[in-house]
């Protein structure tokens, strides 16, 4: 089709189709710095994510620690507790038997 | 020479000179299709800026449905259109049938060099203008363009009919305007 006889609109879109206009060198650079700040920020998100799963970890094996070393103590109570009882037991089973006799 | 799909994945990993090679392909041809929609030069350069930015952080969802130039491309109208949104003052402005054409024959567009075309689609009011380029040049039915800016049909008409007779306007020979045609 002649130019003469496109509409309005398609010498327009013509015109433009695939025009190009070179951006100021500046841009780059500033894009480049958006996209570092970017990557940098991404580093550091990781960085406090590290060291919340640190602080995380350090207090679960506190509360393991403390949880495991109640629970021995409570065991070794209740055997000393159990023994003290057989004693108790033992002793007055002596003694009814020396009434006994 | 990387090929684009090598530009892409590089990008996608952070690859900072896939980023610039990505750029150096399509940035002229984003910022002509930005100064066409920015008010001056500074907002241009943002919307470019911006437009980047989105196109590096959402390279990954690009799936190969359409050509990457006219995904960037979209990116870049989406960004402009938000950068403007709060400015534009969409409104019918005319009745389309008070605007009749003027009988002097106008000069075609093809006597114009791309700067003086660049500059009368500037020189439009901001509403005409995105509807002009958006239905002119990007090729958008009224519909569309309506859906698009959340206006109704009828404005988007209105609009495009005023931005067609102040170009028009500005396309007869002798025009006073700011601009002078040059006869290629």
């Amino acid at each position: 089709m002649g130019r003469e006889n496109m509409s309005f609109e398609d010498q327009w879109s013509e015109a433009f189709d695939g025009a190009e206009v070179t951006p100021p060198d500046h841009l780059w650079a500033s894009i480049d710095g958006v996209l570092a700040n970017k990557e940098a920020s991404g580093y550091k998100k990781r960085i406090i994510f590290f060291k919340w799963m640190a602080a995380a970890s350090v207090a679960l094996a506190v509360v393991f620690g403390v949880a495991l070393l109640n629970e021995k103590g409570l065991d070794e109570h209740l055997v000393a507790g159990s023994v003290e009882g057989d004693v108790v037991i033992d002793n007055e089973e002596r003694t009814n038997a020396e009434s006994r006799k | 020479m990387a090929t684009e799909e090598e530009i892409i994945k590089g990008c996608i990993s952070g690859d900072r000179e896939a980023q610039k090679l990505l750029y150096a392909k399509f940035s002229r041809q984003m910022y002509a299709v930005s100064l066409r929609y920015a008010k001056e030069q500074q907002e241009a350069e943002d919307i470019l800026q911006d437009a980047f930015i989105k196109v590096f952080d959402g390279l990954k969802k690009f799936k190969g449905d359409s050509k990457l130039g006219y995904w960037i491309k979209r990116i870049v109208i989406n960004t402009a259109l938000n950068a403007q949104r709060n400015k534009l003052y969409l409104y019918p402005m005319v009745d389309v049938d008070s605007l009749k054409e003027s009988q002097v024959e106008e000069l075609t567009v093809s006597d114009y060099t791309m700067e003086e075309l660049m500059k009368m689609i500037n020189e439009l009011p901001s509403g005409c203008k995105v509807i002009f380029n958006l239905y002119a040049i990007e090729g958008y039915k009224h519909q569309e363009i309506a859906e698009i800016l959340g206006v109704a049909e009828g404005t988007v008409k209105s609009q495009y009919a005023r931005a067609k007779y102040l170009l028009k306007e500005k396309m007869k020979p002798g025009w006073s305007g700011q601009m002078k045609a040059s006869k290629k």
